[in-house]
């Protein structure tokens, strides 16, 4: 069976106790039943990727698991970290930035996709 | 269609486990098939059968569970996300040494892996937010 586009889209902050945790966990998992899974990191979202050091639940340093994975792919909305006064090199892994326009490619080129 | 169906919200503080419902009923209604209700985040709720509803107001839980019974449908609920909030089943108490088991028979409790195995095998996966 050919593997399926499971796209996870975070859009939410990483202040909602459990949850963003839980939204790892889904997408490692998605990614061990070696499917083609991506990240899209969008609106508050993108906040998911701030390092915020010795915090508890601090989401960003799971993600800094995701290349020991088979994660094909992390990526931003541009336009969500500028709003936010963020770039791409301030965010804890390599990500792809995409226009609003490749957002909307990315997702319509999907099997599954998941929203947080 | 081969729909799978991800709750993430309870039935207290969201229209999500409703809503899956209605939509859950749309799709039997038209010859569709549910290959699996999977119940996350908060959702896991929906399996806590220690809740009561006041009198005259909607049980949803009791729906779900009465809609599944009716139709085969397979209800799922995530074991981590269950044991953080309290939803145990019977093995889960033994372990953790809990007073009461309190996950309604009608659901399987199980792990991620079926989630992404709903996601994999339906048609279409509907996700339902908090």
């Amino acid at each position: 069976m050919t593997p399926r586009r499971i796209l996870f889209v975070i859009s939410h902050a990483p202040q909602r106790g459990a949850l963003a945790l839980e939204m790892l966990d889904e997408l490692l998992v998605g990614a061990v039943f070696e499917q083609e899974v991506s990240a899209l990191f969008i609106d508050e979202g993108v906040f998911q990727l701030v390092d915020s050091g010795d915090t508890q639940g601090n989401v960003a340093r799971g993600y800094r698991a995701l290349p020991t994975y088979d994660v094909s792919e992390v990526f931003v909305d541009a336009d969500s970290l500028k709003k936010r006064g963020l770039a791409v090199d301030s965010l804890a892994i390599p990500v792809r930035a995409l226009t609003r326009g490749g957002v909307r490619k990315l997702v319509a080129g999907q099997d599954v996709v998941v929203p947080d | 269609m081969n729909f799978a169906i991800a709750i993430h919200g309870d039935a207290a503080t969201s229209e999500s486990p409703r809503l899956a419902l209605r939509f859950a009923r749309a799709a039997i209604a038209k010859g569709h098939r549910i290959h699996r209700v999977f119940f996350y985040h908060a959702g896991v709720s929906v399996a806590n059968s220690l809740v009561v509803q006041p009198q005259g107001e909607a049980d949803t839980a009791a729906e779900w569970a009465a809609f599944a019974k009716e139709h085969g449908v397979e209800l799922a609920v995530c074991v981590a996300a269950a044991l953080r909030r309290g939803v145990l089943g019977q093995d889960d108490a033994t372990r953790y040494e809990r007073a009461v088991a309190n996950v309604n028979p009608v659901f399987q409790i199980v792990g991620l892996g079926q989630m992404i195995e709903a996601a994999i095998s339906a048609d279409r996966f509907v996700t339902f937010c908090a």
